[in-house]
């Protein structure tokens, strides 16, 4: 049973309904002037640094949280502070290492009546055990934390880039929202199918998990989105008569939907 | 009397919705370059998507519209010269996430400067009709009604967590689809859906309480 969603509320659906002025989109040539000045300027400033990834991008409005702090904050200063840290981690690693840890690891090693040879380590060839010459593993490294976006894309932290090569199987990241409700995730699951199949350019594939996701999931937030992918993609198969169909069936359950109009234009197309 | 916009689709051509156009593409990659020749061209493919979003989000055309739009613009520059665009989407409609960001920011600054931390501050704000222009809605007595609510709704949406506020705007007022949110924010579309979720209950809540407060003064 698919839990309640909380509906589109009505303030922010007259809020989308009203009009705009047409001109805004045309300004005057002076205005025009003005932008592409601005334009230009902001791209004749020195080419900003790409932030190092594994650096956390500092929140653009840390001084509104009013801590004494918060604004003397930067990341040069974290960096600073991360690098110090590891430094002392090295230096006491190391000290205790030299001193009571060599004890120490001989002792645990004892205990597991593991001998010198089968401590870890010691039977698996390591870089040092390779014959000179050798040439150096080409086992995939860790490239750090994998992110699936729609469209087929992952992304890698450490690059920092999209990579819209195809997608290698399903890849999640850590704690998700939805993690925590296994029917969310679920939802997600079906529905991301259904947006990977259409950006494959598998129209009626779509369709089919559209269909099944609308029976099992009809109170889903995602059911408006549902729909409304549903009968793009039948307009997109040349399916005019289903498109219409199913965007008078998206009217009749969304009517202030938001994409109302685009429904109303295909339901038109087959009367 | 000058010709007026409704809210159209954001995504009119399926197929294309979640691709970067080819023109797009060089657009970017001049941009990338420094190259101040397609400065003219930049600005035409985008305006289109800025100026409404703007309008459409604060409500009314703002004395300092103009720096707004320029703000739109450099950002614009300069997260496409870091190369974080991720081309998820099209440029023009990540250029409308961009805008509406910023006419977010604005409405956010606004209210810290005017105070109004508290709900309680909901009635008065909304009692300035001017803050939402009448021609987007008209002057009768129930689309006064509907202004006042959209003035109450940008207040209660500036006190909300900031993704989950920028994602139902995006969403609910600016009537883009969930997948084209997450390209556009560059997150998946678990967490996009999980930001409305949230979103529509908080923003629920707050309307609920503000209600409730209305009722205790009046009764």
């Amino acid at each position: 049973m698919a839990s309640p969603s909380p509906r589109r509320p009505d303030a922010l659906a007259a809020w989308g309904r009203a009009a705009i002025p047409a001109d805004l989109a045309s300004p005057g040539r002076a205005r025009r002037e003005q932008f592409v000045g601005a334009i230009v300027r902001a791209m004749e400033r020195p080419a900003p640094r790409a932030r190092a990834s594994w650096l956390p991008s500092m929140p653009s409005e840390m001084p509104r949280l009013h801590l004494a702090f918060a604004s003397r904050v930067t990341r040069r200063r974290l960096a600073a502070t991360v690098a110090a840290a590891a430094l002392l981690l090295v230096l006491v690693g190391t000290g205790f290492a030299q001193t009571a840890g060599g004890a120490v690891i001989a002792g645990i090693t004892s205990l597991l009546g593991a001998g010198p040879a089968e401590s870890p380590g010691a039977g698996a060839p390591g870089p040092a055990a390779l014959p000179a010459g050798a040439p150096p593993s080409r086992a995939p490294t860790p490239r750090g934390p994998t992110q699936l976006h729609p469209a087929g894309r992952v992304e890698t932290a450490v690059e920092g880039r999209a990579y819209h090569g195809p997608t290698p199987g399903k890849v999640h990241r850590g704690a998700t929202p939805a993690a925590d409700d296994p029917e969310l995730a679920m939802q997600n699951r079906v529905f991301a199918d259904a947006m990977n199949a259409r950006a494959r350019g598998d129209l009626g594939g779509a369709v089919r998990l559209l269909d099944d996701f609308l029976v099992r999931y009809p109170a889903s937030v995602l059911a408006e989105d549902a729909h409304v992918e549903r009968f793009r993609a039948l307009a997109g198969m040349g399916d005019h008569r289903g498109a219409a169909r199913a965007a008078r069936a998206y009217l009749a359950a969304y009517g202030g939907g938001f994409a109302r109009d685009e429904a109303r234009r295909l339901a038109a197309l087959d009367r | 009397m000058p010709p007026w916009l409704r809210l159209a689709s954001a995504s009119p051509e399926p197929a294309r919705a979640h691709e970067v156009d080819l023109d797009d593409e060089a657009l970017i990659d001049a941009v990338e370059r420094g190259d101040t020749r397609r400065a003219h061209e930049l600005h035409d493919r985008l305006i289109a998507a800025i100026e409404p979003t703007l309008y459409r989000v604060l409500g009314r055309r703002e004395p300092d519209h103009d720096d707004l739009v320029q703000a739109t613009f450099e950002q614009i520059v300069l997260t496409l010269r870091r190369g974080r665009f991720a081309r998820g989407c099209r440029l023009s409609t990540w250029a409308s996430a961009i805008a509406a960001h910023v006419a977010f920011n604005a409405l956010r600054a606004r209210r810290r400067a005017r105070g109004a931390f508290e709900t309680r501050d909901v009635a008065e704000v909304i009692e300035d009709g001017s803050a939402i222009d009448g021609r987007m809605i008209g002057d009768t007595e129930r689309e006064i009604g509907i202004r006042a609510r959209i003035r109450a709704a940008q207040v209660h949406l500036t006190a909300m967590n900031h993704d989950r506020a920028l994602v139902l705007v995006l969403h609910d007022v600016l009537g883009h689809d969930l997948a084209e949110i997450a390209a556009m924010l560059e997150v998946s579309v678990a967490a996009a859906q999980s930001r409305l979720v949230r979103g529509r209950k908080e923003f629920h809540a707050r309307v609920r309480a503000e209600d409730e407060l209305e009722e205790g003064r009046h009764g």
